[in-house]
């Protein structure tokens, strides 16, 4: 869809020269509700101030649905601030217009009542534009927070607050001065004890608001001396003799219905700003500072602290996660290896991440003297915020992300990378030739798989027309024949050559070189000690979850609920009760399976319990209809199946030379990669239009390559089963011989 | 690796000092490798580390006294060097010994071949990365102990073997016992051949690797399954029998070149898998036999033992021919007594054999060669 788009825009570029359409550009690419979308105009073309309105006019697509790609027209209530820049707000009445996340592509028009003529600007029909509305998110969450914030800063700053209401906005709270000698006609006397109370307050002009911001202690009582030096100049609202009960009519000639809208007039560089408020029937001008209004610095602040607030809730559960994840690994190869693994910390050892990391913190911290201390205590940093910025484009669930980035993936890629500088670095500065050759490789290693991971992802991108993390989850579906895994044979060989490249590029078996320990003794990190080392080791596993989470998202739909859209998964809330109905079940496997564990004497029931409490809460969050806390759980499930699957191919297989590991990458992978990207480029080109043919083939995919593959692989293993212990009882194991 | 370009040809050298404290140089024994980035030039063992005089010590104690410091020589398997010194001073000194006693003997150096192979195979794989193999026989290694301990009470030194006998006599409920273990481990050798032995990425790995030929292992005098890897078929127990071998059936495992080349890695790798399959066969028939000697006959102790002369006994220990020699001059003490091990010869063509390897490969080779740093010093 978006590839033939594309091509087409690229096709115009490259065209005669047509003439200049009325309507140049539309800006920006992706709207929220409160942005402005900006049209320009060839200088000129809008009549300044007349009666406007914007169309938008060819395919509106919803990203959940790539079926629901269909052909519409859309007006928004616009206006012309010169001949050659028409603006429209995007406001809750047009999100209601547009119910929800959109992509739009088509042409804009303008269209201009003028002398009672209606004019009709079209951009070109070469020139078409994309627009993208943005759904709900925490990123807009927080947007709307800072808004919100400077709207209020700028009203106090005024000295007044707005109230909508039916009739328009409403003056209310007006910030005035302290009347000294309308408090002295009133009460003909100064208090004899200095006192006001409230109801002389309000007779002296004082309002409400600011006698309760005088009034510190919250005895209703301020002294006159406080009243005084309070704000003693009355707002700049209450001098430009606004009153309260005024109706805001419009603000710098624009008519204004939100104090959203009232506020935004004060974006602009000039020294007032003329407002009309409808008094009794009658209009009224005032003119309003604008000069020394609140500045916009500390918001951005603000945004950007509650963008961090956003990031520590995302990568708060990192740690314990890390821990979670070792804590297994071992457990599991403590089964594959017929031990039993670590049990002594915390229930059943699932604490004994906790014991390593803290004895970790309280060892010596080592830099070797002859290293390189500045590189040397660099590197771990660089491995830590190389990975943990991933976290930020990782759609957890369609709320829980940081930054849905428009540039998703090449994001992810490229804040990766720093990994690979970190293990260079630590190698190098080390001063030690296990640590340099260790690095050696893993600067080999990762560089080289690097190219395959990023072809196989692009072919993703190429599939759904997007680098955003969210809008490729959106493009799939819930069930497996919907995932991009099934959507095409080289899907299907893209998911495998990400996943082994991204094995390799985290150090995974069987590409664990840079820190084979029976050839490297530690590798890159030998000479590291304590914390420091403490350090690698965490992204290690870390990184488990992150290559889970990009295949997860990529190819195997994500947060994606089967049967239900992303709009049902909006409108289901958050904290509802069935959600917290889901919480408590969770809670109540585990807890249940810790009781029984201890009343029948087998406390490795705790184990089961954990990963027990998974399909019974995504169960019943499913039929409890709790979708946002399930979709959520869904995509946890999907990457804990992943991790397993890393876990148990680094117990499993031996290590690779380091040539056989570069052959495998540079003839192998490289170019089959490739074939892959330029297939699926031609796949797409050639299926866009044909969702049956899409259909069809996602089934047989799925009904060929999921369904086949995955009962040849149990049929493998129900034999080698029955070959080691089950069934064949005359060549029975005996692992309990002697006890 | 030809296609390789070599160090020296570069005129850039790194020397890398690996070991004597490195995870995998199975004990402590250092290696100089010169490598240019990951491919050496050469390789050199230093050895000397582990040197404890045992063979000066065997001339300062009495013949029975010197039996726990066998024990010593290898104590991977330490049942083969009880037997290597035993039979040895048994021929100075023309003593019989009875029948019992010798198929004890061949049921604890066949159990101890496999416990040692157990920790050969187990570390080889786990040199290579693959780690889950390891535990895998590191458990049957266990079982191994628990009945060497019930035999002898101990699970690494045994002290087992006397000179004219055995310390102990086996049970009946011990015979049962060694019967299970044979029962539980056969279909356990084919789990870790599933397991291990044709992974592909491990053949990949070990397939043409350090190929050491029939000439070149004869020439540096390589013995046991590192010789019979290489194609020579040559076996103590079958062309040399000792103990009571002659009337045990058993085939010897000789390198056949089955992912490759004959002599390379892998096949030093499975002749040793196929060795277990053997070891185990002759355990079975030696429990059965062992029923129709008489219980209780299973040291002939000697009254006297002053020999004087001289003897030497091969033993096929669990890295080869383990031959003992030892000089009497009518005292109570040797005038000399000389072991020699299969590790110290083997130890020789690391350094041929590493020209041109990488360093991961180099220490797929030592694995290979399964050296254990006592046996080459002693």
């Amino acid at each position: 869809m978006r590839g033939g788009w594309s091509l087409l825009i690229l096709l115009a570029g490259c065209g005669g020269a047509a003439p200049p359409a009325p309507v140049r550009d539309v800006r920006p690419d992706a709207l929220n509700v409160g942005d402005k979308l900006v049209v320009e105009g060839t200088p000129g073309a809008f009549a300044a101030s007349a009666p406007t309105k914007v169309v938008l006019d060819g395919y509106w697509v919803r990203p959940a649905k790539r079926a629901h790609t269909e052909l519409g027209r859309l007006e928004l209530d616009g206006r012309a601030v010169t001949s050659e820049l028409v603006l429209a707000d995007i406001d809750d009445q047009a999100e209601a217009k547009l119910g929800g996340h959109l992509e739009f592509s088509g042409r804009v028009h303008v269209v201009q009542t003028v002398a009672g003529q209606a004019r009709d600007l079209a951009s070109s029909s070469k020139v078409l534009v994309r627009l993208d509305l943005l759904p709900r998110s925490l990123h807009r969450f927080a947007f709307e927070l800072v808004k919100q914030h400077k709207e209020s800063r700028l009203l106090d700053w005024l000295g007044l607050s707005l109230a909508p209401t039916p009739q328009g906005l409403m003056v209310r709270n007006l910030r005035t001065e302290f009347k000294w000698g309308a408090f002295m006609d009133k009460y003909d006397r100064p208090p004899l004890d200095n006192k006001i109370t409230l109801a002389e307050a309000r007779a002296g002009g004082l309002s409400d608001q600011d006698f309760r911001a005088i009034d510190r202690n919250h005895d209703q009582v301020i002294t006159r001396h406080e009243a005084e030096a309070y704000e003693h100049a009355a707002g700049f609202a209450a001098q430009a003799d606004l009153r309260e009960g005024d109706l805001v009519v419009s603000v710098d000639g624009v008519p204004v219905r939100t104090a959203d809208a009232f506020a935004a007039a004060w974006e602009k560089d000039t020294a007032t700003v003329p407002i009309v408020v409808a008094r009794g029937g009658q209009q009224i001008p005032a003119v309003l500072p604008r000069h020394g209004a609140p500045a916009d610095l500390p918001d951005g602040f603000l945004l950007g602290g509650l963008l961090i607030a956003v990031g520590l809730l995302v990568l708060l559960p990192v740690g314990p996660m890390a821990g979670f994840i070792v804590v297994w690994e071992r457990k599991v190869s403590g089964r594959m290896q017929s031990r039993i693994g670590p049990n002594r910390v915390g229930p059943q050892g699932w604490l004994q991440w906790l014991a390593d990391g803290i004895k970790l913190i309280i060892k010596e911290d080592l830099v070797p003297a002859e290293a390189d201390p500045i590189l040397f205590k660099l590197s771990p940093f660089l491995a830590f915020i190389g990975l943990f910025l991933t976290f930020v484009v990782l759609p957890i669930s369609q709320y829980l992300q940081v930054a849905d980035l428009n540039i998703g993936l090449l994001y992810l890629l490229s804040v990766t990378s720093l990994v690979v500088v970190s293990i260079i670095m630590g190698g190098w500065a080390s001063n030690s030739k296990w640590a340099l050759l260790g690095g050696m490789r893993s600067a080999a290693q990762i560089i080289s798989y690097e190219l395959p991971a990023s072809v196989a992802l692009l072919t993703v991108a190429t599939m759904t027309g997007s680098l955003s993390m969210q809008t490729i989850v959106r493009n799939q579906g819930g069930a497996p024949w919907h995932w991009n895994l099934f959507k095409s044979p080289m899907a299907f060989a893209c998911f495998f050559i990400y996943f082994i490249s991204a094995l390799a590029e985290g150090n995974r078996t069987p590409f664990d070189l840079p820190e084979a320990e029976s050839e490297l003794v530690s590798g890159y990190n030998t000479e590291y000690s304590g914390f420091r080392f403490g350090i690698f080791p965490m992204v290690e596993w870390v990184n488990l979850f992150v290559i889970s989470a990009v295949a997860t998202t990529l190819f195997l739909g994500g947060w994606y609920l089967p049967h239900i859209s992303p709009q049902q998964v909006e409108a289901s809330g958050l904290l509802t009760q069935a959600s917290l109905i889901v919480l408590v079940i969770g809670i109540g496997v585990f807890v249940a399976t810790f009781l029984l564990g201890s009343i029948v004497g087998k406390p490795e029931l705790l184990t089961m319990g954990i990963f027990l409490a998974l399909p019974v809460m995504l169960i019943f969050g499913y039929a409890l209809g709790a979708y946002q806390v399930t979709s959520l759980l869904m995509f946890v499930a999907k990457v804990t199946t992943l991790v397993f699957v890393i876990i148990w191919i680094r117990w499993t297989l031996p290590r690779f030379r380091v040539d056989q590991m570069m052959n495998l990458c540079w003839k192998y992978l490289i170019p089959l990669s490739f074939a892959c990207f330029v297939a699926t480029t031609a796949w797409v080109w050639a299926t866009e239009r044909q969702p049956l043919v899409q259909a069809g083939v996602a089934w047989i995919m799925f009904l060929v390559f999921g369904v086949g593959l995955l009962a040849l692989f149990s049929a493998k293993v129900l034999r080698n089963l029955r070959k080691v212990r089950l069934l064949n009882v005359d060549k029975q194991v005996d692992f309990n011989l002697f006890y | 690796m030809s296609e390789l370009i070599f160090a020296y040809d570069s005129g850039e050298e790194m020397t890398l000092n690996m070991g004597p404290q490195h995870p995998s140089t199975h004990g402590v024994i250092r290696f100089i490798v010169k490598t240019d980035g990951e491919i050496m030039s050469e390789a050199e063992p230093d050895v000397g580390y582990l040197h404890r005089s045992i063979e000066n010590i065997a001339e300062k104690c009495t013949y029975e006294g010197f039996m726990p410091y066998t024990d010593r020589v290898d104590y991977v398997a330490a049942m083969t060097a009880n037997h290597a010194w035993a039979a040895a001073v048994e021929k100075l000194a023309d003593l019989a010994v009875p029948p019992r006693a010798e198929y004890l003997r061949m049921i604890t150096d066949e159990l101890g071949r496999i416990s040692s192979h157990c920790i050969a195979l187990g570390a080889m794989a786990m040199d290579i990365g693959a780690i889950t193999p390891f535990p895998y026989a590191l458990r049957e290694r266990e079982y191994c102990n628990d009945l060497f301990e019930e035999l002898c009470g101990a699970r690494l030194t045994f002290n087992y073997h006397r000179i004219g006998g055995v310390g102990w006599d086996m049970t009946d409920a011990w015979r049962d016992k060694a019967l299970r273990f044979c029962d539980h481990f056969e279909p356990v050798v084919d789990e870790f051949d599933r397991l291990i032995t044709h992974n592909e990425i491990f053949i990949k790995r070990l397939a043409n690797l350090a190929v050491i030929s029939g000439d070149e292992a004869k020439s540096y005098g390589l013995v046991g399954p590192n010789l019979r890897a290489s194609g020579i078929d040559f076996d103590v127990r079958r062309d040399h029998p000792y103990s009571m071998y002659t009337k045990t059936k058993f085939e010897v495992p000789v390198g056949r070149g089955r992912m490759g080349t004959v002599g390379d890695s892998w096949d030093r790798f499975w002749v040793r898998v196929e060795e277990w399959r053997q070891s185990v066969r002759i355990v079975r028939q030696c429990l059965e036999q062992i029923q129709d000697t008489p219980k209780g006959e299973f040291w002939n102790k000697p009254k006297r033992l002053k020999p004087k002369g001289d003897a030497l006994a091969r033993i096929e220990a669990a890295r080869g021919e383990m031959a003992c020699y030892v000089v009497g001059d009518g005292g109570t003490n040797a005038y000399r007594a000389r072991f020699r091990t299969g590790s110290f010869n083997a130890m020789g063509i690391i350094r041929l054999k590493s020209r041109g390897l990488m360093v991961a490969d180099l220490v797929a080779l030592i694995a290979s060669l399964d050296i254990v740093a006592p046996e080459i010093d002693r």
